[in-house]
């Protein structure tokens, strides 16, 4: 008879497809409370009909695209990851956007900066670290020149009170990121270790950590067999 | 001696795996081998079996394994010449190899193996007093989330501190949150993550400093309401959908309040994006988590129904396969 060998049934490749499948649902949701939140934002706030009519059909067009982004993952045929990346990238565009023409309010004075950290979060959840990590670079940069071009000098005075401001802002979206894919990466290794059908790293870790059996007495290792 | 052969056979698959697996003198493969067909024999699945072999391989603690040879050596020399039988009431020495203790006697089997504790569901993990996997796993998250509030904490009360009275607020909820944060981690690192109400009461700590610090610096307009995003992406990915329901609810219900209380109403579309993002984060981190368990539920079973298909060609006369996970 043919030996067969086990090992894990996917590759590395297949992995990564999986994990883009899989997590892709995460990106959508977190694509959807931004729509959410732009839209509830933009019928609350316009004060004119040209103020509305300009600003709403941006968050129309990402409605139809999450529709048909979530329509195909729904139908089990999902995008590949980069159409992923793309449309994540788009969100980013659209949430810096936001930051910089949002009447009113714009660059650190505007209070809609908080869009990022589920976008961030929901990609670092789906990528591999070089990816993630570009990524939320992207978005700090993205943010942090558009809150200096638009506050320029005025962010050093008082001490540079709007610099720590907007400095705790990026610390936390790079902690959006960092945290996201420090989870995601141990789950891969869980499923790794459960694919392959190794102990788990806590498993492992409590049999190193295992205190070593106490010497019997003598009389009780002669026990003789009945 | 059918049952010699077997066990013989099962040896060498596992000397082949440990060796593919782990590397290194064969001496030490050959101990792994030894405790793993050893383990298997007596009833342990892969995963238990696999265990062993690597903490026998490992050489560092010798729970799982049989006795070494010294103690055999010992028996050897007395006057009994009866089989001997292993501290821990497993393993039979006859007087060239260790066996299995069962397979022997049935009078010496040994007692069912428990399955695992459940990992904690819900509202139950707040009144027991136990560990669950899932949440050792989050619970790193959690404190590396922690460390970062701690560290970007520190750093920024020391940038323009508004006043004496508030530093010292911040810096003393700082230090305290930093020595818990270290008790846990360093739980971590030793192999004993803390009780899950542990975490649970740490995690209710957290939010709870960064209200104090969100209302002592005027509610709304305190930039430290950013923390509660990474606070509650600690416990989404680590608790059970239920508590980062309430955990989630809490937060939004608490800053909902105290901006509304210090807000103009001008600002709260400001708000209402605030509460939904928080609120976003947690559905995100819950969702995420939830799918990686069906995910690794579903490895399991194909795992398993791989293993048993293995099992059955196995027992149909083909003894050199190779033990689940080895090419």
């Amino acid at each position: 008879m043919e030996h067969k060998a086990l090992k894990e049934v996917r590759s590395h490749e297949q992995a990564a497809l999986e994990d883009v499948f899989f997590g892709q649902s995460v990106i959508l949701w977190a694509r959807w409370s931004v729509i959410l939140a732009g839209a509830v934002l933009v019928l609350w706030t316009s004060t004119t009909v040209a103020q509305l009519t300009r600003t709403f059909p941006f968050f129309l067009v990402l409605m139809a695209m999450n529709f048909f982004l979530h329509g195909r993952y729904v139908m089990g045929r999902p995008l590949n990851r980069t159409v992923v990346i793309a449309a994540s990238v788009a969100d980013l565009v659209l949430i810096t956007a936001i930051v910089v023409f949002w009447p009113g309010a714009v660059g650190l004075n505007n209070q809609f900066f908080v869009l990022y950290y589920p976008v961030v979060f929901a990609f670092a959840l789906v990528f591999p670290r070089a990816i993630e990590a570009a990524y939320t670079v992207i978005a700090m940069l993205a943010y942090a020149t558009a809150c200096f071009v638009l506050g320029g000098t005025a962010l050093f005075a008082n001490g540079a009170v709007d610099l720590k401001t907007l400095l705790m802002r990026l610390i936390v979206m790079a902690a959006m990121g960092f945290l996201g894919n420090y989870y995601f990466r141990i789950q891969r290794d869980r499923l790794r270790r459960v694919s392959q059908g190794t102990p788990s790293a806590l498993e492992e870790l409590k049999a190193r950590l295992a205190p070593a059996p106490a010497p019997a007495p003598a009389s009780a290792q002669r026990r003789v067999r009945s | 001696m059918a049952t010699d052969d077997a066990v013989v056979d099962r040896e060498e698959q596992w000397f082949k795996w440990t060796t593919v697996t782990f590397g290194g003198d064969d001496a030490r493969c050959r101990a792994a081998a030894r405790a793993a067909a050893a383990l298997q024999a007596n009833g342990a699945d892969f995963a238990a079996a696999a265990a062993a072999a690597r903490v026998a391989w490992s050489d560092d603690v010798p729970a799982v394994r049989p006795p070494a040879r010294s103690f055999a050596a010992d028996a050897h020399q007395r006057e009994d010449t009866s089989p001997l039988l292993s501290p821990d009431g497993r393993w039979l020495w006859d007087g060239r190899r260790w066996t299995a203790s069962h397979l022997n006697s049935p009078a010496l089997a040994q007692a069912p193996v428990q399955p695992p504790p459940a990992p904690s569901q819900g509202l139950s993990s707040w009144v027991g007093g136990a560990t669950s996997e899932d949440l050792f796993y989050g619970q790193a998250v959690i404190v590396w989330a922690r460390w970062i509030l701690i560290a970007t904490g520190l750093v920024l009360s020391f940038w323009v501190p508004q006043s004496l009275g508030l530093l010292q607020l911040q810096l003393a909820a700082i230090i305290m949150l930093a020595f818990g944060n270290f008790y846990l981690h360093v739980q971590l690192l030793r192999g004993h993550p803390a009780i899950d109400r542990v975490v649970f009461a740490a995690s209710a700590a957290d939010l709870a400093v960064v209200t104090t610090l969100v209302i002592s610096q005027g509610g709304y307009e305190s930039p430290v309401f950013v923390f509660y995003f990474a606070a509650v992406l600690g416990l989404s990915v680590a608790f059970p959908p239920v508590l980062t329901a309430l955990y989630t609810s809490g937060v939004v219900v608490v800053y909902g309040i105290v901006c509304l209380s210090t807000a103009d109403s001008t600002e709260y579309p400001a708000v209402f994006t605030r509460l939904l993002m928080i609120a976003a984060i947690a559905v995100c981190g819950a969702l995420f988590a939830r799918s990686e368990s069906n995910r690794r539920a579903e490895a399991i079973r194909v795992h398993e129904s791989a293993s048993s298909e293995t099992n059955l060609l196995s027992s149909t006369g083909d003894r050199q396969l190779a033990p689940a996970g080895v090419e």
